[in-house]
């Protein structure tokens, strides 16, 4: 009997230490009293050291920090979050559905990262599959330059029709205005700044499968990324869909973001931060301690200095005008993906400055209508706290 | 040597501790497996503490008592392997009684007759081991690791060399490997090892277990104020759990110094009755080791120092046959303590 007192005495001392029956607790027990007797879980700190209350309740972060803090021996976990840029971003999204990712070009360290409304099971950043619409030009150019396809097209207010089965694909301004005499002869700076839908469904058949499906696998679109690699815990971004056998007349709508491809937000900054970079994509990671590690190299300098210069266009005088910040020089694409039912998918990304981007920021406000009424403002936001938190210097 | 009242007290006390606290585990006083089994222990307590009374449990052992128990065992695990039906992995009787319980005492009760009479000991052994086979047969895991251990407690008892012990232990050991059913044991074992390595499945009742005892700490949360339902099945097998959490180490402890106060009163009884009559002495060792070998291997199991054997904490846990039969055995011991009219 006594042996047995001390084997139960044994478990009481024992028991909070053994770190799978604390993961065991921590996801099944339903008594109360029995968290407040461990040690704080999932207790994180941000890059500075402040304490970072992602964990909250109901969140996917939750059961990842249970695991990390049990990596760490209960000591809080180190993220590459910065406390109060992440406060912010979850502050604008509140009410809304959707996600933000803010992450470091240079490092792929992510800054913030809000799946809104919080789901247990669904992280929208990094799991959630989206038709991307217009923000998906600037992979395409990105692309097309970095294989020396540069064209000029005519771009008719009736619009580009790459089969004789399929209606037109034709731009906003047509459908807004019927005197609209269309953008005529443009070339790759125009499209971008306007987002001409005519050139780049035209870009798309010309670029042609074989080129498109080399630079998927280039940028790594479809490869699922680890962003706790290195911590020993698994938490993965999931691959893009993308289809396969594209033919080239399929390429029209999939190059302006509303064919079969799907992205997830974290994809679209992954890109976006390749392009602030010179056309370098880093894997994208939430651990501050983790060195930064190359993931693919989908664009060539030139390119890439193109296409910023593009996305600064399209900020100072095109779609994504509301993001323009004085002293800031601010690129960026505005996307407004339709869905089929329902108000379209709102997007915007970008990133700043021009010069030597230090922040890659993209917005995705579900059924938030167009972008650059619903996700730009928020993009504007999130710079702005940047700003303040001194991020650009 | 007058009979031994303190023992009755505790025993009595974990009897209406037992019943307090299947009341509480049921939300509700629980008719035929708490209150009926409970009266009807009260009365064999009562009846069996008189029959055995005086010497006469000796008298009746060295005579044909041994047989009356062997016979009655033989025919109830018979009539079990007949008529018997299974619940949850265990085979029982109309009216889910379980009569292997009884084999417990009735074996005690034949071995103690037959070594005290110093006949062969090959012989006993071999009948007892035809008990075991039955009970076996029947697939009840528990019950047969609880036989074999008494059977060689009370070998050990009547002096026997550690070689026969050794005998013993093989052969139990065949025994437990035949007594699995339908591969639990496999299972059971596997969750010792490993509890996590399914933890929502096969290790679910013992991690919850393992909970509730973590959440109970020291001092408990106390009593009725636990979620005790959280552990499955939490009123048999696992009622070590419910304790551990509502009332704590501390309770447990009271809980299991009151069956270690009930078993020394029990060893010293059948020191005491060593001289006088051999049977008697015998058949105390084996009611003794017979029922704390039960109290250890559910506690043990519920703490995972041991695997599972599905056998219940004696007069704690939902169980009526068990119930009746520990309050009879009790009641023998009782009986066994005095008063004697030959003492003085």
């Amino acid at each position: 009997m006594a042996v047995l007192l001390a084997a139960h005495a044994r478990w009481l001392s024992a028991g909070p230490k053994d770190p799978r029956f604390v993961r065991f607790l921590r996801r099944y027990d339903r008594r109360s009293n029995v968290g407040d007797r461990l040690p704080p879980h999932g207790a994180a700190v941000d890059r500075r050291g402040s304490p970072l209350d992602v964990a909250l309740p109901g969140s996917v972060f939750q059961h990842v920090l249970d695991d990390l803090s049990i990596t760490t021996d209960g000591k809080p976990v180190s993220l590459s979050l910065d406390a109060r840029l992440q406060a912010r971003g979850e502050a604008l999204m509140a009410g809304k559905r959707g996600a933000l990712v803010a992450m470091e070009p240079a490092t792929g360290r992510i800054r913030a990262l809000v799946s809104a409304p919080r789901a247990a099971y669904l992280d929208r950043a990094l799991n959630g599959m989206y038709p991307p619409g217009s923000v998906f030009k600037v992979f395409m150019a990105a692309a097309a330059l970095s294989a020396d396809v540069d064209p000029v097209f005519n771009c008719p207010a009736e619009g580009y029709r790459s089969s004789r089965s399929t209606p037109p694909i034709r731009d906003v301004e047509a459908r807004r205005n019927r005197k609209w005499k269309g953008f005529g002869r443009i070339g790759m700076g125009e499209a971008l700044t306007h987002s001409s839908n005519t050139y780049f469904a035209q870009l798309g058949v010309l670029f042609g499968p074989e080129r498109f499906a080399d630079a998927v696998v280039a940028a790594r679109l479809a490869d699922p990324a680890k962003v706790l690699a290195g911590t020993g815990v698994a938490l993965e971004a999931a691959g893009c869909n993308v289809p396969d056998g594209l033919r080239a007349p399929e390429l029209a709508p999939v190059a302006i973001g509303q064919g079969a491809l799907q992205l997830t937000p974290l994809s679209v900054a992954m890109f976006t931060a390749a392009v602030a970079d010179d056309g370098i994509m880093l894997e994208p990671t939430l651990s501050q301690a983790a060195p930064p590690r190359m993931r693919a190299r989908p664009f060539t300098f030139a390119a890439a200095g193109r296409v910023k210069k593009m996305m600064r266009a399209a900020v100072r005088g095109g779609t994504g005008r509301g993001c323009d910040i004085p002293g800031l020089a601010v690129c960026g694409k505005t996307g407004t993906a339709e869905t089929g039912r329902g108000r379209d998918h709102a997007w915007f990304t970008c990133f700043a400055p021009m010069e030597a981007p230090r922040l890659a920021v993209t917005v995705l406000v579900e059924n938030g209508g167009f972008g650059a009424s619903a996700a730009v403002p928020v993009a504007r936001e999130m710079l702005l706290e940047a700003q303040r938190l001194e991020m650009f210097r | 040597m007058r009979r031994d009242w303190w023992m009755c007290a505790a025993v009595m006390t974990l009897a209406v501790f037992g019943l307090l606290v299947q009341v509480r585990l049921a939300g509700s006083l629980p008719t035929t497996e708490g209150l009926l089994p409970f009266a009807a222990g009260i009365v064999c307590f009562i009846a069996c503490a008189i029959a055995c009374g005086d010497g006469r449990a000796g008298a009746f052992l060295e005579g044909k008592g041994k047989w009356v128990a062997f016979w009655l065992a033989a025919a109830l695990m018979a009539a079990l392997l007949v008529f018997g039906h299974r619940y949850r992995g265990g085979l029982y009787l109309p009216g889910r009684i379980n009569p292997s319980e009884l084999v417990k005492l009735c074996m005690a009760a034949f071995l103690a007759g037959w070594l005290g009479g110093k006949s062969s000991t090959v012989k006993g052994l071999a009948l007892c081991g035809v008990l075991m086979l039955t009970v076996a047969a029947a697939g009840d895991f528990g019950m047969v690791a609880q036989l074999v251990l008494s059977v060689a407690a009370i070998l050990w008892a009547a002096s026997w060399a550690w070689g026969t012990l050794a005998v013993v232990g093989v052969a139990g050991g065949m025994l437990l490997a035949a007594a699995n059913p339908a591969g639990h044991l496999a299972t059971r074992f596997a969750v010792w090892k490993d509890p996590f390595a399914d933890m929502t499945g096969s290790g679910w009742q013992t991690l919850q277990g393992l909970a509730a005892i973590l959440s109970g700490g020291y001092a408990g949360s106390g009593f009725g104020l636990g979620e005790v339902q959280a552990v499955p099945i939490v009123a048999s097998d696992f009622v070590y759990a419910a304790l551990a959490e509502e009332l704590g180490l501390s309770g447990c402890a009271a809980v299991l110094a009151l069956w270690a106060f009930v078993l020394f009163r029990g060893i010293r009884t059948a020191v005491r009755r060593a001289d006088k009559s051999p049977c008697e002495a015998l058949l105390a060792a084996g009611i003794v080791s017979s029922l704390a070998v039960q109290a250890m291997l559910n506690v043990a199991g519920v703490l995972n120092v041991l695997p599972m054997t599905g056998i219940t904490l004696p007069l704690i846990s939902l169980g009526g046959s068990s119930l009746v039969t520990t309050l009879a055995m009790c009641g023998v011991l009782a009986g066994m303590s005095g008063p004697f009219a030959d003492a003085r």
